[in-house]
């Protein structure tokens, strides 16, 4: 019987342990990443990379994402891509870690990895405003207005009273030759923001 | 001759103005726009709500989303929710009318009726971050541990590494006696916010 209790003791207290408690490695990875927010809020980047190395799990998502944040603070934007892709991989349904890896693709000015990026986030979140107004403008800038309001309507749909929105989908309905449907857009932008003026030429106003 | 070509010049003029220039309402109206928004800058929102007034009755998407806004920047929030619940008839995907009108639903404490809107946004956007955080929240706090659940963990899919998303996971996690997986929720918690203490008693950090 002493024997029994001795062994649910042990076995309680093993557990507690494993499962209750902070173990070394935990206690290791939590400073690390204090350090590192610290060094980052001080702007020293590097630093704050240094900070994470001792305790670096390749297959780690938070290690990887905060590492390509970090290396992408730093301008080193092919490891930041490299870290963020690991992170991709491994929680492949984040839309944080892609919103994350199209800031250096973006540095890097690897426009169609960008586009696939946000296409890939539109498959998730079909209505992510980000991945829509952007897609919507990478197309505009491109020229490609079929595509651009393809991605721009569904976001003007669902922020009908938001000044990008707006502008742009006027800019693209103009580019299109929908002059009426253009200045709906525009007139709608002007009450979101009065003093703007990169319509007025369209608009003729003086 | 000389009729026609009036006519023709006649006809030319009425859709240029029509077309290519601001009626004189809406001159009006965004110079109405205009005023509202220094008022509003100026913290004057009884003033600014006045400078709309004039418009009030036009039954536009843009003037009851700026009245409901005002209204609920001046505490008037029964007007505030006439005005976005118009609103959201006029435009009913759109979501910027839908998550103000839970707002001023909110401060009525009205927490039913924010759970139907925030269901209707899931309804249009399924993995819409806010609404899907938002839900698993209020019923947190109703202690309604499992309908908290498909919410937030459609929230932590899509945002691993955000600290109220796995923070909520947690306490959600716990409270229906899965602390293996809370635990795992508050250390990655702890790696966003290293100098958390609220978890110290579950994690026996000392």
């Amino acid at each position: 019987m002493e024997i029994l209790t001795k062994r649910i003791w042990v076995a309680f207290t093993f557990m507690q342990l494993s499962f209750f408690s902070f173990s070394q490695s935990d206690a290791a990875v939590r400073e690390a990443f204090k350090k590192s927010y610290d060094s980052e809020y001080q702007l020293k980047y590097q630093k704050a990379i240094e900070d994470l190395q001792g305790i670096y799990e390749p297959t780690s998502y938070e290690l990887n994402l905060r590492l390509g944040w970090l290396n992408y603070k730093l301008g080193k934007y092919t490891e930041s891509l490299n870290y963020y892709k690991k992170a991709i991989v491994k929680m492949p349904l984040s839309i944080e870690a892609k919103l994350g890896i199209v800031y250096p693709l973006g540095a890097l000015e690897k426009w169609d990895q960008v586009v696939d990026n946000y296409l890939a986030i539109v498959k998730i979140d079909n209505y992510n405003a980000t991945a829509n107004y952007r897609l919507a403008l990478i197309y505009y800038n491109r020229g490609d207005y079929g595509n651009s309001w393809k991605y721009l309507q569904k976001y003007v749909n669902l922020y009908p009273f938001d000044f990008d929105g707006n502008s742009l989908a006027g800019w693209v309905k103009y580019s299109v030759g929908k002059k009426e449907e253009a200045y709906v857009f525009f007139k709608k932008a002007l009450m979101i923001n009065p003093y703007d003026t990169s319509f007025n030429k369209v608009l003729g106003i003086k | 001759m000389k009729n026609q070509f009036i006519k023709f010049v006649s006809l030319g003029l009425f859709s240029l103005t029509s077309i290519f220039s601001f009626s004189q309402n809406e001159i009006e109206l965004r110079s109405a726009f205009k005023q509202s928004y220094v008022d509003e800058y100026n913290l004057k929102y009884a003033k600014a709500i006045e400078d709309l007034a004039p418009f009030a009755n036009i039954n536009t998407y843009e003037v009851h989303v700026r009245l409901a806004w005002l209204n609920y920047c001046n505490l008037k929030f029964n007007d505030a929710a006439m005005h976005y619940k118009k609103a959201v008839e006029l435009a009913p995907k759109s979501l910027e009318a839908r998550m103000g009108y839970i707002y001023t639903l909110a401060s009525l404490e009205k927490w039913d009726l924010v759970i139907e809107q925030y269901k209707v946004i899931i309804g249009i956007d399924p993995t819409h971050a806010i609404a899907n955080y938002n839900l698993a929240l209020i019923y947190y706090n109703r202690a309604d541990y499992k309908s908290a659940l498909p919410y937030i963990s459609t929230y932590i899919n899509c945002y691993p590494f955000n600290f109220d998303g796995v923070n909520l996971a947690g306490w959600i996690k716990f409270n229906l006696g899965n602390k293996d997986e809370a635990i795992s929720y508050f250390k990655k918690a702890l790696l966003l916010s290293p100098d958390e203490k609220k978890y110290d008693t579950i994690l026996k950090v000392k």
